[in-house]
């Protein structure tokens, strides 16, 4: 009978109820949409930089993530490939060759970051292939071909057919060097990465640094990004005695897992100042409301209700109002995020900015059910919560002070 | 022991610098059964005795026990249960639930008291039945006149058969003829039920009614006496 009061009284001013709904509602479509775009915008970023360079997991020498130098190189056994042949999470692996070395055209020379590659592996596992600004990819029946990053290429002033010194410190400690044509310009929309990298064929670079058939990294791609940790936990297991590191893309990616672990904790004060204008709005609607009805409360002080029954009474209605606009609220605001999930959100418009986050045009945004329910949850607390006062007021009023308020 | 005892009570407002002497040492000893009206000038003190026999507002000095309890002895809390149990109070208007039927606010008291929904419907089916108005039991106050909204209320104040009911000004929305139906009803359940009734009026016709009929003036009693009861037919 106390709910359906709730309910009854929450409706007699339905102008009112209504407005504080969609106050709630709007409150709580933004909220979800943010954390959507907050969860679409931090996969992109992670994407990104996984799909172009760093996949999922690596499998490296000793000592290089550290330190990389070709001197904490590794070799591929053929218990490590079984490996990598077997594992169910693995969708695809490639070996590279990366070291620091110098770049020379006829113009300057600039220090970059020389990746040797299989271009059929590296196909699979990075979306270097698909960024060719210009010219051909790497094949591996050209030896001696380059690709280089756009805006490497531009300070080199060199281009497609023309030539590029390479230079690094062998194995040994000499310095080895090769000539080589560029074959291709690519551009993954990163300048920091695109400025620093040129990738040649593993073979060549191999025999360059005279490395013979030594590796310094092995790339992997998971079916599923969640499946990281779990797959790392394996890869351990299995080449246990292999001398190797094994290490996911939060271990190689610091900054990112910092990054958003910080946002995060920003974005909670951001919510906050949501839920605390929503709690104004409910204050301000409750108050109201209640102010209309104080004779109607002295009535029922003076008939016996409790004051603990008043209290309960007006949370409810505050309980009430939540319900409905947290079924409205959440249903509006999973449906816009799924929208956006879908189609992707496309923030071209605002490329350059996107490219200083490092994160891909199009977002697909996606909320948990976690988030829901941090969502939801939060919205009945602070209605509850910003109900207590009014109703603590109403329910303690004198009874022959209410009643003397008339009407 | 009476059922009610009013014994020397004063009570004060304070208004302001002023202090309105509202009852100045009133004793009054109700006993069960009476009928009694409490007539007066306006400002004379009535809603004001009513009030404080009905544990609405406290007493500056003096006492009142109500079923022998002393009710400025007892916690806000004590206070809620006795007029829970104990008192029906019946107000000039505005004394129901607007959102609620008329059924459902003879309930709500029964509500209080966890009596169980079967039963409770069924009382209070009952109570309006003998109030007149088992026709009207599902709608709401504002669609019920005056009249009828004040049946309701005496209703949903005898429902759960409280040692008094406290009437202040009961008939005084209401026209001459529905006043005099209202008053034919409270005597009959007076007589049937042998329920208490103590109402506040300053209309002659309305003190008709009563056999007993104290009279207020400044705030002190001025008459108190038993008399004939123009009695309901
Ligand atoms: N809350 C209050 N504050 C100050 N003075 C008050 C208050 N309530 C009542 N009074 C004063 O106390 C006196 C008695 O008031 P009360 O309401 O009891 O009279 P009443 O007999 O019920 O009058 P009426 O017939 O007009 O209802 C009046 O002088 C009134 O002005
Ligand atoms: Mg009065």
């Amino acid at each position: 009978m106390l709910l359906r009061m709730a309910w009854l009284n929450i409706w007699r001013n339905p102008k009112r109820t209504i407005i504080l709904l969609c106050s709630i509602i709007v409150g709580l479509v933004g909220i979800i949409f943010l954390m959507g775009f907050i969860r679409g915008w931090f996969d992109a970023m992670i994407n990104k930089t996984i799909r172009t360079y760093e996949g999922h997991m690596k499998i490296m020498g000793p000592g290089y993530n550290e330190n990389p130098i070709i001197e904490n190189h590794m070799r591929v056994t053929e218990k490590t490939q079984e490996w990598l042949a077997t594992d169910p999470a693995i969708s695809a692996s490639a070996e590279r060759v990366a070291v620091q070395g110098l770049a020379s055209s006829a113009h300057r020379s600039m220090i970059v970051k020389i990746i040797g590659i299989d271009p059929a592996n590296e196909r699979n596992v990075s979306v270097i292939a698909d960024s060719m600004r210009s010219g051909k990819f790497l094949d591996p029946d050209e030896r001696n071909s380059i690709i280089i990053g756009e805006p490497l290429a531009d300070k080199l002033k060199t281009g497609l057919g023309k030539r590029v010194v390479l230079m690094s410190q062998q194995l040994g400690g000499q310095i080895g060097s090769e000539a080589f044509k560029v074959k291709g310009v690519f551009n993954t929309g990163s300048t920091a990465y695109d400025e620093h990298t040129v990738y040649i064929l593993k073979s060549d670079a191999q025999r360059m640094l005279e490395f013979h058939n030594r590796i310094t990294e092995i790339v992997i791609l998971l079916d599923n990004i969640g499946n990281s940790d779990a797959t790392a936990a394996r890869a351990v297991a299995s080449l246990d005695n292999e001398n190797l590191e094994v290490l996911t893309w939060k271990e190689r990616l610091p900054f990112v897992t910092k990054s958003i672990e910080m946002s995060n904790k920003s974005m909670l004060f951001v919510y906050a100042v949501f839920y605390l204008a929503m709690a104004f709005g409910i204050l301000n609607a409750l108050l109201m409301s209640i102010g209309e009805r104080i004779h109607e409360f002295g009535v029922m002080m003076a008939i016996g209700t409790s004051r603990s029954i008043i209290v309960l009474m007006i949370l409810l209605e505050s309980v009430c109002i939540a319900t409905i606009a947290v079924v409205i609220g959440t249903a509006l605001g999973v449906s816009l995020v799924n929208f956006f999930g879908k189609t992707g959100m496309d923030l071209s418009a605002f490329a350059e900015a996107m490219e200083y986050i490092q994160a891909e045009n199009v977002l697909y945004l996606y909320v948990t059910p976690s988030d829901i329910a941090f969502a939801t949850i939060a919205t009945f607390l602070v209605a509850i919560l910003f109900s207590f006062y009014p109703a603590m007021k109403a329910s303690r009023m004198r009874p022959v002070d209410a009643l003397r308020k008339t009407g | 022991m009476s059922l009610i005892e009013v014994h020397n009570v004063i009570k004060n407002y304070i208004d302001g610098k002023n202090t309105v002497e509202a009852l100045r040492g009133v004793d009054i000893k109700i006993e069960t059964g009476e009928f009694t009206a409490i007539a007066g000038p306006s400002g004379s003190g009535k809603t004001t005795l009513l009030n404080l026999i009905g544990g609405l507002d406290t007493v500056t000095s003096g006492t009142i026990k109500v079923d022998d309890v002393e009710l400025s002895a007892v916690s806000i809390r004590r206070l809620s249960e006795m007029r829970l149990h104990k008192i029906g109070f019946v107000f000039q208007s505005y004394n129901l639930m607007p959102v609620l039927s008329a059924l459902e606010n003879v309930e709500f008291t029964m509500m209080l008291q966890s009596v169980p929904k079967r039963e409770r419907t069924r009382r209070a089916k009952e109570i309006l039945d003998k109030v007149g108005l088992s026709e009207h039991a599902h709608r709401r106050p504002p669609a019920l006149s005056g009249g009828q909204q004040q049946r309701v209320a005496v209703a949903r104040a005898i429902v759960s058969g409280p040692a008094v009911v406290l009437a202040d000004e009961p008939t005084a929305n209401l026209d001459s003829g529905t006043g005099a139906k209202l008053l034919d009803l409270m005597r009959t359940l007076n007589k049937t039920e042998n329920m208490t009734f103590i109402f506040s009026t300053h209309d002659p016709m309305v003190m008709d009614y009563a056999t007993r009929l104290i009279q207020l003036h400044d705030g002190a009693v001025r008459s108190d006496e038993m008399k004939n009861s123009k009695t309901a037919g």
